[in-house]
Parts: structure tokens; C-alpha cells; sequence
């Protein structure tokens, strides 16, 4: 298969992911559709490395999983310390800082 | 004795002040001050006199001298150096700042030693340290070898202004004033810096003459005309956008349409100060930069008259709404304004000698005319409006005789020193050949003007000084003032007696010492483009004769007519203001008020309305839209983070779709 | 592109000299040690031995720095290397450790454990900020994209920390939340186009992406350049978010105002120079092939983010949430020198002269930035400290315990009034640090702004300046509003004096124990203060020093660039 297909399928998680961004009201899906960014990147950087015989893109994968945890980590505790004080994760919300 | 020196000294007035003024007693820091600035003056007079000595100018060999104190940066292209230039014209601009500052600061140990705006004396050392402070950047600015370090010394007699407009700043009128002299004068004062870095785009330098082989960015102008002219400057107008932008810097600093209105709501700060920075030299700035960048604004005639018209504009238009106010000091700030036109019509003209000469007159009429003012508002506890004033001739013999005297010098009655100096203008405008129909209708403004001048300031002095006392409870404590107000006053009048002698018109029969002036200054200015030698020539051209006569003739009579004219007005008016209704039976006066008084007062009001309404409402009015946007855009910011997330999602798609999509 | 050849482990030591990680090292190495003593400490000891840890750190990470300045050291073979000391790395590295180290002073009253957050943790905060720092550090100095990504990330995810270390406060969560959501969304559109780089060059280091885009644009005529310029798309959307130009700006304001005051300063000045460390070597560097493509949006962005910021700071009461606007505004006028230096290098022939000239503006007005900012807010750390002084001072003397929640809304312009009366030289400095982000002459921002604007005219870019200059006229009014303020009378009792007619230092003296430690931490804030006004005066004096050494960093850049193409 030509390494497009691969960017095509990358692009569509990349748009569902933004599209996900912008719609969804709980943090955690919104940060999970931030994950789905990260991974669309990650079969993007996959298919050129398959497509360039090198080992760099694959490399990368490994960097941005644990970049995508070490941000799962933070995300997560911030939503927890956000539903301790509000009991919410809605983002909407979330509006003290305005103007 | 370096030149650095006048620089430093009031420089270290303002950190003695500063630092432990708060700890010295009453009249201590205006002493430092005072010994600072007199200090500065001693050292700038040995100086010129230094120059003056060494005076053997040719246009090959200046007589100018150039002193580096510090290397400030040196980039690549760019050095700047702080030095410092004297020649004749910095040397006229330093004498007046330091000279008539020290006078003005003497003044002010007695005018501010019982301020009743601050009973507790927290803020005296503070004015000081400012008005040092002024006194070191204007140096700076006069002084100053390149543009850059003018530029500096620029902002910061700027900054000092604004310190000093609202020194006051429990009064709600001076914080509101010091905020607009500030922010109007920013917009000025960036259309100079435009200016400057165009003008080092196009000759590659920032220094105003050049040393051995590197020339300086007003040497050659003959080469450099056409680097003005090559490429994108040349597009955009070459070297007449250079010219008009340092213009719009100079209208900034010297109130000229439409950036004038910060300065008549200026006068909320102390009246010293109103007369030190706003009338003798702060103001001039401008007329000081037009004059020294002569070369420049001689290789560009559309901007010189462009000046010009500005300036009979704004001399007119701040003539007349002086007519129309009755703040003493209000009528003083409108007629700087009209005055600093006068002078920028002698920029437009060409004749930067007797722009310069106006500048030198001025300083010490306006100067006095000024501290008599504030000798009046200090005898009158605080009053400004000149319907209350009135009999206070007998009372306050010293300010009445220096504000009579000034007050002549001002509306040109000969031969005091502005009789001479306006009439010099106005008859360089005359002679002007480029564009000559529209330079003789400025002409003719430029009278009409004079004329006016001359009514507004004897209206004034009788308003104030004649006729009998109006309000019996102020006149009642007048008081003059003490000898350290007084001295000033008297040492100010005599220059505006005799400090026009030193620049008699070219005419035959004239001693040659009393064109002292010009024979000084003009070795500093290049030729009038199309002219060679109009002035100093003047046998050669006879026929300009019967002009000079007739323009002098003509001066000095529209000077004495229009005091006298406005003298009458003033008592008349002040009569009426206590008794309204009250018809005079003076068949001259009802002359006046067929004519002159009812079209001339209806004119000069809707100039004030205008004023106050269109320019004012403009100024301030563009400060509203853009609080207005700001209002409206700050809404955009929801709180919402899905919001956030859209906008970028929207700026992306922008983005990529004019990067990737094509 | 010929694959590269494996190398032995024998050559790999030889080649990767660690020396040139020097100031990240030492920097990771005593954020380490600040941690683990954070967690062996009891409380009061760490508060005195932690900042001074962390300090030691700075002090050897930029003693490291200084090291290697002028030896332009590479990490890894010199063709490949995808990590280097360059003078521009290293300049950008002492404007990280400025304001790491001004930071660092003015975080004492946060970790009180008064402050609201009794269970704070103190080795964690100054840890995760010097990590943060090393991130930056790995962004000024990696010359390539992946690298650049690492080091962003890195420095962002201990932002997101910090923003939110106040954990009770639903301001500073709501800051956290906001920074992390976008700041990670913002991250996936850099890391996308990133890899459409990748695919399209071939690679991710710098020199070769610029080879390969000058003579493509893409590696082989069937990649379209699409896909090329769609990855640069997403590069400057995503840089642009770090680098909060508009409109990619709007949580700067809400995350600026909530975040803890220090951390506010801290994100201001690092954050933001590591985003144009990343944009001057992305933007004119690696893509100055087809910078025709990119500078016509660049510019456009450039005008929105003076004109916004400026225009709706204007309109602003709380002082934190104006400085936040301001460093939008701030943001325009540093891309104006990146526009200038990439319009430099597309002449022809390239004026790499100088494109090194408006590089280096930027560099300089970063100095200045970052020294006029951190100052401003260590004033504004100052002021908070003393309220919450005479708010734990009332309390004390209300019911005799001094459980006051001296957490409240920011400090408004108006709190100011009088200020010069009752401390005169914090509102001295104060004027100073706000005249010279307004770039009234002859402050360091002036010339900042000279600098720039002077390469920007030289290139043509008049529209561009006027809009710079009209937005300067703006940007004065707003920075005055505090000055006026400071320097009037009091309106009234109806405000409570931000400080006692004694001053801070001797505030809330009534022998409660707060007033000892607030002289403690009111004294390293006071010194954050003087090092700040001082330096951004000593900056003006010797314009002939500090410009040239941004001059000196910024030609390593500019030839590394020329050499490769």
C-alpha cells in the first residue's frame, strides 16, 4: 500500500481528534481527543519512516508515548485536583477568568 | 571646562534633590537648584565665549566644537556617540535654557515657599528635582551632536513635563493634563523617530556633521538628495517624508495644529513651570530641531510650505481663542501657541535666523510675562480669572511696570524685541520666491495675526492692571511680591527692551553691531534655496527697500494700534463682566461693539468652541473609540476553553489555508 | 539521503561530548537534589535551604554557560549533531536562568504555608521550575525539530504543574486546566506537522530540512509540497500557541492572571523566549527557503498581536491580567524582528548582515523584556505580599489567631493610589520597569524596540513599523495608568492602603510571628526588585556591550545557516 493511504487514515484521526476537542464538555474526553492528535502523528511518523527505510521515525514514536504519558499524568492530576474543588470535570464550567 | 558639565551639574541638582531633598528645609532645595542651573549658566557662558572668540567661520571651516563624553553603542552600522556640539546656534538655545532657567528657578524658591496646594511642603524639593532634571535633558537636547541623543533628551524634557504639569496631582485637572501633554506628545514624538530612522536609512548616519571622511547626515546634501530619491524612499516621497515627519515631531513638542491642545490645559501645573517649560524653552524644541536640520527642509520646499501654511494656521487660529478666554494663564498658553506659529512660519520661509531670533525674544517677553502672571496669582492667593482682577497698577508696581514692558514686546510695539523679531518674519515671508502668491497671502495672515496679538495682550494688561479693582475683596490683600519674584522680572524685562537691538532689519544706514544676531547665526544655515545672499546683501537688491520700510512702519503701527485698541477693549470688558447689561456710553466704544467686539468676539468664541469641542473632542475622542474597541474586544474572552480551542481551530484553518491551499 | 551509518558504542562516547550539556546538567542534577531534599527536610528548614539550592543551581548552570561561550560546541558528530552550544543557545540560556533566578526570590510568600495552601510542596515547586528551564534550554539549543518538540513539551508539562500549584484556589486550578487543554492541543498540531516534515523532507534536523526545502521543495518530486507546507502550517500554529501570538493567544490573559504571581513572571519571560529561540530557528533558519510563503501570514499575525494585545490591555483594572496583555503586545513586536531577519536573508543576495542585526534585536529586546517584566511582577509580588501582611495583621488583631485567607482577587490599578508616598522606591522602580515596556527613551525598551524597528524599516517593512509605532502610542497609556496612579493621593478611606504608612518591611509589626518571616521573604523579593531596575538601567548605559554580545550570538546562528545551505 502507498505510504498516502497511512497519511490519509493519520489526517482522519487528526481531524476526529480536533473535532472532538472543539465539541466534547468532559476534560477527560477532551484530553483523550488530544491523544488521538498525538497518535495520528505517531502512524504518520511510522508510514515516512516505513516510506524512508529509517529507523529516526520510529524512534520518535517511542519520544512522543512517553511525552503523550507524562501529559496523561499531569492532565489527569489536574482534573482530579480541578473535580476535588468543583466536583466537575465539565469544562464549560470552568469561566472564573474572563474578560 | 568640558561641555558635559552643563549636562551634569543640574543633573546632580536632581540627585542631591531627589535622594535627600525630603530631609532639607524649606527654601534649602531651591537653592541647590538654583546654585545647579547658575552653575550650568557660568559654564555655558565661558564656553560661548570661548566660541565667539575663536569666531572666524567660513563655510569651510564651521565654528562649531564637538566634545565626546562616552561611547554609547557602536553596532555595525550604527555608533552613537554621547557628545556634544557647540556652535552658534546651540549656543544661543543653552544660554536661554540655562540663562533664563536659573532665572526661573530663583523665582520659584519665592513662588512655591507657601503653596497652598501643599500646606506641608512634602512636595517642594520634589518640583526642584524636576525642574533640574528639565534643565539637564533640555541641555541634552540642544546639545546633542546626532538625533539620537537629541531624541533622548527630547523624551526626556518630555517625561519632566509631565512631572511637573501634574506636580498638582491632587487636583484632578492636573493629573488629567499631564496624562494628555504625555500620551498627545507620544504621538508626535514617533513620527520624529520615524523620521530619524529613515533619515539613517538614507545617509547611514545619525550624526548631524561628519568628521574627516565620514560625513554627517546634514553634510552634502547635494549627494545625499539623491540617495533621498533612490529606491522605496524614493517612492514614498524621499526626502519630503523625512522632512514632514520630523515636522510632525516637532508639532507635537511645539503645539502646533492639530497637536497643540495638550498645551493650553498645561497650565495646571506651576506657573514658573508654565513659564520655564512652556513658553521660553521646552516648546521651541521644535523650532530649535526644524532649524538645525536647515539642510534638510532646504532640499524640500513642498514641506517647507506645508510648515509654513501650519503655521499662520495655527498662529491665527490660537490668536483668536486667545481673544476669547479670561484665565490669565490660558490667554498666555494661546498666544505661545500663536507665537511658536509665528515661528514655524519662519521655518516655512526659510529664514531660520529670525525663526531662531523669535525663539530668543520670546523666551525672555513670554518668560516674564509668564512670572508676572504668577506674581499676580500669587498676590491674589490663587486666582486666575482676569474678570476679577483689575487696579492692581498701584498695587504691584514691579509686576505692572515688567508686564507692561513684556506685554509691549509681545504685541510688537516698536521697538521692544518682539516688534523686531515678528517683523523680520513676517517680512521673510514676504520675500519668499517659490509658491509666491500662497507665501503672500501667509504674509497677510501673518499681520493680521500681529494684530491680533497686540489686541489680545492689551486687553489683557488692562484687564488685569487697569482700570479699577473688581473684586474689592481680592484687591483688598494683593500684595507685591518679594524681591527674589521681582529681581527676575526686572532682569527678564530688560531683555525684552533691548534684546531686539540685536537683530535691526538690514536696512542702510543700520550699524553693522546691531545685526549682531544674524551675523552670528547665519554662518550656521545653508543658503534659501534660489537666493544667494537676499539679507546680507541687501544694497544690492534696493528695491526691497520700500518693502522692509513699509512692512517696519506697518509693524510697529498695527503693534501700537492693536495695544491701544485692546487696552480699551480690556477696560470696557472688565467693566462689563462685574456689571452685566451695563451699556458704556463711550461713543468709542460703541463703535467697537458695532464692529470689531461683535463679529470679532462671535469669531474668536466659535474658535474656542471648536477648540474645545472639535479638536479637543477629537483628540480625546480617538482615545474613546479605541477604550471602545477594547471594551468590545475583551468580550471575546469568554472564559470558556472549548472557545479558546475554537478560535485557534479557526486561526489554524486560516492559516493552512493560505499556506497549504493554493 | 544517503542512510546513516551505524556507529560504534567507541565512537558514540568520543563523539557526543557531554561538556556541552553542561548547563542543562548541572541544572537537572540540582533540581534532583532540591527534590529529594524537599522530601528529607521538615518544613521550615527547606524553605530556608531550598531557594538557596536552587540558586546554586542557577549560579553553576550559568557559570556552565559562560563556559562555553565562543567554543560553539556540538553534541554528536558536527554533521549530524542534532544538539549544540552555539552562542545563540547560550544567550538564550542566561535569559532562562534570569528569569529562573528572579523567580526563585520572589516565591517565598507563595510556599507560605499561610497562603491557602497548607500541604505545599516546597522541594516540588522549585524542582519542576528548574526542570521546566531545562526544557527551555533544550529548545534554544536543538537543531532539530524533534529535539525542539522534547524540550517544549518538557518545559510545558512543569508549567501546567506550577500554573495549578495553588491547589485549593479555583482560580489557579482553572489555570492549569486551561494551559494544559489548550497547551496539549496546541502541542498535537506542532507534533503533526512536525511529522508531515518529516515525511515530506526526510528529516527533522534543521540544516537538512533548509537544504532540502531550498532546493525541492520536498524530497522527491512525487511528495507533493503540499503536504510540506501544510507540516510548516502546523509548526507555526503550534510555535505561535507557546509563543502566544494572536489568535492563538486567549489563554495567556486567564492563565497569566490565575497562575501564582511567580509563576506568572516565570511563564512570561521563559516560556515566551523559548518560543522565539524555536521561531528564529525554525522560521528564518530551516524554512528561509520559502519564507515568500510564510511571511505575508506571519505579518498579519505580527499586526493582531500588537493591536489586540495593546488595544484590550487598555481597558484592564486587575495589573496582573494587563501585564498579561501586554506580553501578548509584546510577542508582535519580537515577531517583527523575526519578520525583519527573514526579509534580510530573502534578499539577493541574502544581507546576512543584516538579518543578524534584526536577530540580534530580538535577542536584545529579550533581555529587556525579560528584566523590565520579571521586575514588574516582583513589584506586584511585592504589593501582594503586603497585603496579605496587613490582611494576616488585622486578623491577628480581630481575634488573636492568624488563620486569615489572604488569597484573594489580583491587585487592582486603583490599589495603587499613593503608592509613591508610601514607598517611594518600589514605585521608582515600578515607573521604571513600566516606561521602558512602554519604550520611552532612554529606557533598555526603547532601544529594544529601536533595534527592531530600525531592521524592520531596513527591509521595507514601513506598514509593518507604523503599525509598531502606532501601537507603542497606544501601549503608553495603559503603562501610565499605574504610574499616575502611584504617584496620586490616596482617594479616601474607602481604599485600604495596600501598604502601611511603615512599609512592607515593617508592616503588620505588631509582633505577630508572620511579620518575621514576611521581613524574610520581603527581603529576597526586594532584592529581585533592585537586581531588575538595576540591570535594566545598566542596560542602557552600556548599549556598547550588551548589544554587541546579542550581535556576537546572533552571527553563530546566522552562519551555521549560511555554511549548510
Amino acid at each position: 500500500m502507498p505510504t498516502t493511504y497511512y497519511l490519509a487514515i493519520s489526517a482522519v484521526l487528526f481531524i476526529i481528534g480536533v473535532l472532538g476537542v472543539l465539541v466534547r464538555r468532559n476534560a477527560i474526553i477532551i484530553f483523550m481527543c488530544i491523544e488521538m492528535m498525538f497518535n495520528a502523528a505517531n502512524l504518520a511518523f511510522v508510514a515516512a519512516a516505513r516510506d524512508l527505510k529509517q529507523m529516526n521515525g520510529q524512534v520518535f514514536v517511542f519520544f512522543v508515548m512517553v511525552v503523550a504519558a507524562a501529559e496523561v499524568a499531569v492532565g489527569l492530576a489536574i482534573i482530579v485536583a480541578l473535580f476535588r474543588n468543583r466536583e466537575s470535570v465539565d469544562v464549560d464550567e470552568v469561566n472564573l477568568l474572563k474578560y | 571646562m568640558p561641555l558635559y558639565l552643563i549636562v551634569l551639574l543640574p543633573l546632580l541638582g536632581f540627585v542631591v534633590n531627589g535622594l535627600f531633598g525630603a530631609k532639607i528645609k524649606k527654601p534649602l532645595p531651591g537653592v541647590i537648584a538654583s546654585l545647579a542651573v547658575g552653575a550650568a549658566f557660568v559654564v555655558a557662558l565661558l564656553r560661548v565665549l570661548g566660541l565667539s572668540a575663536g569666531n572666524s567661520a567660513t563655510a569651510d571651516e564651521p565654528n562649531r566644537i564637538v566634545e565626546t563624553a562616552y561611547t554609547w553603542m557602536n553596532v555595525g552600522s550604527l555608533r552613537v556617540d554621547v557628545s556634544f556640539l557647540l556652535d552658534p546656534l546651540s549656543a544661543i538655545m543653552i544660554l536661554v535654557i540655562t540663562g533664563i532657567g536659573f532665572l526661573i528657578h530663583l523665582y520659584s524658591v519665592g513662588y512655591m515657599q507657601d503653596d497652598h496646594n501643599d500646606p506641608e511642603g512634602r512636595l517642594y524639593a520634589r518640583y526642584f528635582a524636576w525642574l533640574n532634571l528639565f534643565i539637564a535633558f533640555m541641555s541634552v537636547l540642544v546639545l546633542a551632536d546626532n538625533y539620537l541623543l537629541m531624541f533622548v533628551g527630547w523624551e526626556g524634557v518630555g517625561l519632566c513635563s509631565y512631572f511637573l504639569i501634574g506636580y498638582w496631582f491632587k487636583r484632578e485637572d492636573a493629573a488629567e493634563a499631564s496624562k494628555k501633554a504625555f500620551i498627545v506628545n507620544r504621538i508626535g514624538d514617533f513620527g520624529f523617530l520615524l523620521g530619524i530612522m529613515l533619515l539613517f536609512t538614507a545617509t547611514g548616519t545619525l550624526r548631524y556633521f561628519g568628521t574627516g571622511d565620514s560625513p554627517g547626515a546634514l553634510d552634502g546634501m547635494a549627494q545625499n538628495a539623491q540617495n533621498f530619491n533612490a529606491g522605496t524612499l524614493g517612492m514614498m516621497g524621499g526626502i519630503t517624508l523625512i522632512t514632514l515627519l520630523l515636522f510632525v515631531g516637532a508639532c507635537g513638542k511645539s503645539a502646533q495644529i492639530p497637536l497643540y491642545t495638550w498645551l493650553p490645559d498645561a497650565m495646571a501645573g506651576p506657573t514658573p513651570v508654565s513659564a520655564l517649560i512652556h513658553a521660553a524653552t521646552m516648546v521651541t524644541a521644535g523650532v530649535y530641531m526644524c532649524a538645525r536640520s536647515s539642510a534638510l527642509f532646504e532640499a524640500a520646499p513642498d514641506t517647507k510650505l506645508i510648515i509654513c501654511i501650519i503655521g499662520a494656521l495655527t498662529a491665527l487660529f490660537a490668536g483668536l481663542t486667545a481673544l476669547a478666554h479670561n484665565d490669565i494663564k490660558k490667554v498666555l498658553a494661546y498666544s505661545t501657541v500663536s507665537q511658536l506659529g509665528f515661528m514655524f512660519m519662519g521655518i516655512g520661509a526659510g529664514a531660520y535666523v529670525a525663526a531662531i531670533f523669535h525663539v530668543f525674544t520670546h523666551a525672555f517677553f513670554k518668560a516674564c510675562l509668564f512670572l508676572g502672571a504668577g506674581s499676580v496669582i500669587h498676590a491674589l492667593h490663587g486666582e486666575q480669572d482676569m474678570r476679577k482682577m483689575g487696579g492692581l497698577a498701584a498695587k504691584m508696581k514691579a509686576t505692572n511696570i515688567t508686564f507692561l514692558l513684556s506685554g509691549l514686546a509681545l504685541a510688537g510695539a516698536a521697538p521692544l524685541a518682539g516688534f523686531f523679531s515678528k517683523d523680520e518674519i513676517i517680512a521673510e515671508v514676504w520675500k519668499v520666491q517659490a509658491f509666491a502668491p500662497i507665501y503672500q497671502i501667509i504674509g497677510v495672515v501673518a499681520l493680521v495675526t500681529a494684530f491680533i496679538t497686540a489686541l489680545y495682550t492689551g486687553r489683557q494688561y488692562a484687564q488685569v492692571f487697569g482700570g479699577k479693582p473688581r473684586d474689592e475683596h481680592l484687591h483688598e490683600h494683593a500684595h507685591e511680591s518679594p524681591p527674589v519674584m521681582t529681581i527676575p522680572l526686572w532682569i527678564l524685562a530688560a531683555g525684552a527692551v533691548v534684546t531686539g537691538f540685536f537683530g535691526v532689519p538690514h536696512i542702510p544706514g543700520v550699524p553693522e553691531q546691531l545685526h549682531a544676531f544674524s551675523n552670528w547665526l547665519s554662518p550656521v544655515f545653508v543658503e534659501r534655496a534660489g537666493e544667494a545672499h537676499a539679507s546680507a546683501d541687501a544694497a544690492v537688491h534696493g528695491a526691497e527697500h520700500p518693502v522692509n520700510w513699509a512692512l517696519l512702519f506697518l509693524g510697529g503701527a498695527i503693534g501700537w494700534a492693536g495695544w491701544f485698541l485692546g487696552r480699551a477693549m480690556g477696560l470696557r470688558d472688565g467693566a462689563r463682566a462685574v456689571l452685566p447689561g451695563s451699556t458704556s456710553r463711550l461713543s468709542l466704544d460703541a463703535l467697537y461693539n458695532a464692529t470689531v467686539v461683535r463679529f470679532g468676539f462671535a469669531l474668536s468664541a466659535a474658535l474656542r468652541w471648536i477648540d474645545e469641542k472639535i479638536v479637543d473632542g477629537f483628540v480625546n475622542g480617538v482615545g474613546v473609540f479605541v477604550g471602545q474597541v477594547s471594551a468590545a474586544l475583551r468580550l471575546t474572552q469568554t472564559s470558556f476553553v472549548r472557545n479558546y480551542a475554537l478560535g485557534m481551530a479557526l486561526g489554524a484553518a486560516i492559516i493552512i489555508a493560505l499556506l497549504a491551499v493554493r | 539521503m544517503t542512510p546513516q551509518q551505524p556507529l560504534t558504542l567507541e565512537q558514540l562516547t568520543q563523539a557526543h561530548n557531554l561538556a556541552v550539556l553542561a548547563p542543562e546538567l548541572s541544572l537537572t542534577l540540582f533540581a534532583l537534589a532540591v527534590l529529594l531534599a524537599g522530601a528529607f527536610f521538615p518544613d521550615a528548614a527547606q524553605r530556608r535551604l531550598l531557594p538557596l539550592l536552587a540558586l546554586c543551581g542557577v549560579a553553576v548552570a550559568a557559570a556552565g554557560t559562560a563556559a562555553l561561550w565562543n567554543k560553539n560546541q556540538v553534541f554528536g558528530p558536527p554533521d549530524s549533531a542534532v544538539y549544540v552550544a552555539d552562542n545563540f543557545a547560550l544567550f538564550f540560556k542566561w535569559i532562562f536562568l534570569i528569569g529562573l533566578g528572579v523567580a526563585i526570590l520572589i516565591s517565598g510568600r507563595f510556599l507560605d504555608p499561610r497562603s491557602g495552601d497548607s500541604h505545599t510542596v516546597i522541594g516540588e515547586y522549585y524542582g519542576l521550575m528548574m526542570l521546566s528551564t531545562v526544557g527551555m534550554m533544550f529548545v534554544s539549543g536543538g537543531r532539530d525539530l524533534l529535539v525542539m518538540f522534547l524540550g517544549i513539551e518538557t518545559l510545558s508539562i512543569a508549567l501546567y504543574v506550577l500554573a495549578g500549584f495553588a491547589r485549593r484556589r479555583l482560580m489557579s486550578n482553572e489555570a492549569a486546566l486551561k494551559y494544559f487543554l489548550l497547551g496539549a492541543f496546541a502541542s498535537g498540531f506542532l507534533l503533526y506537522g512536525i511529522a508531515l516534515v518529516y515525511y515530506a523532507v526526510g528529516s527533522t534536523a534543521f540544516p537538512q530540512i533548509a537544504e532540502v526545502v531550498a532546493g525541492g521543495p520536498t524530497r522527491s518530486p512525487q511528495i507533493s509540497p503540499t503536504i510540506l507546507y501544510l507540516g510548516l502550517a502546523l509548526l507555526v500554529i503550534g510555535l505561535s500557541f507557546k509563543a502566544a501570538l494572536v489568535p492563538f493567544h486567549q489563554w495567556t490573559p486567564d492563565v497569566y492572571e490565575g497562575a501564582p504571581t511567580p509563576v506568572t513572571a516565570f511563564m512570561a519571560v521563559g516560556a515566551k523566549a523559548a518560543a522565539f529561540a524555536a521561531l528564529l530557528r525554525v522560521l528564518p533558519g530551516a524554512f528561509g527557503a520559502v519564507s515568500a510563503l510564510w511571511h505575508p501570514i506571519l505579518l498579519a499575525i505580527a499586526v493582531l498581536t500588537m493591536s489586540v494585545g495593546n488595544i484590550v490591555a487598555i481597558t484592564q483594572d486587575s495589573l496582573k491580567r494587563m501585564l498579561a496583555y501586554s506580553s501578548v503586545a509584546h510577542a508582535g513586536y519580537l515577531l517583527m524582528g523575526v519578520l525583519a531577519a527573514a526579509s534580510a536573508n530573502r534578499q539577493i543576495p541574502p544581507q546576512s548582515d543584516a538579518a543578524q542585526n534584526a536577530t540580534a534585536g530580538v535577542m536584545f529586546y529579550l533581555v529587556a523584556y525579560a528584566l523590565m517584566n520579571m521586575g514588574a511582577f516582583a513589584i506586584l509580588v511585592y504589593l501582594e505580599n503586603a497585603r496579605a501582611n496587613n490582611a494576616v495583621a488585622s486578623e491577628i488583631a480581630r481575634t488573636g489567631s492568624d488563620s486569615a485567607d489572604s488569597e484573594d482577587a489580583n491587585i487592582r490599578v486603583d490599589e495603587l493610589n499613593g503608592l509613591a508616598w508610601r514607598e517611594p522606591l518600589a514605585a521608582a522602580a515600578m515607573t521604571v520597569f513600566l516606561l521602558s515596556l512602554a519604550g520611552i527613551p532612554p529606557t533598555a525598551g526603547f532601544f529594544g524596540k529601536l533595534y527592531i524597528f530600525r531592521e524592520a524599516m531596513g527591509q521595507g517593512l514601513l506598514g509593518l513599523v507604523l503599525v509598531g509605532v502606532l501601537n507603542t502610542v497606544i501601549s503608553v497609556y495603559y503603562y501610565l495608568r499605574p504610574v499616575v496612579a502611584m504617584y496620586s493621593q490616596p482617594s479616601g478611606a474607602a481604599d485600604a492602603p495596600l501598604v502601611s504608612s511603615e512599609g512592607a518591611l515593617g508592616a503588620a509589626g505588631t509582633g505577630a510571628a508572620g511579620a518575621l518571616r514576611a521581613t524574610s521573604f520581603s527581603l529576597s523579593v526586594t532584592l529581585a526588585i533592585v537586581l531588575c531596575a538595576v540591570a535594566v538601567i545598566a542596560m542602557v548605559v552600556l548599549q556598547a556591550v550588551v548589544f554587541p554580545w546579542a550581535h556576537e550570538a546572533s552571527a553563530i546562528q546566522a552562519s551555521s545557516q549560511v555554511t549548510r545551505l
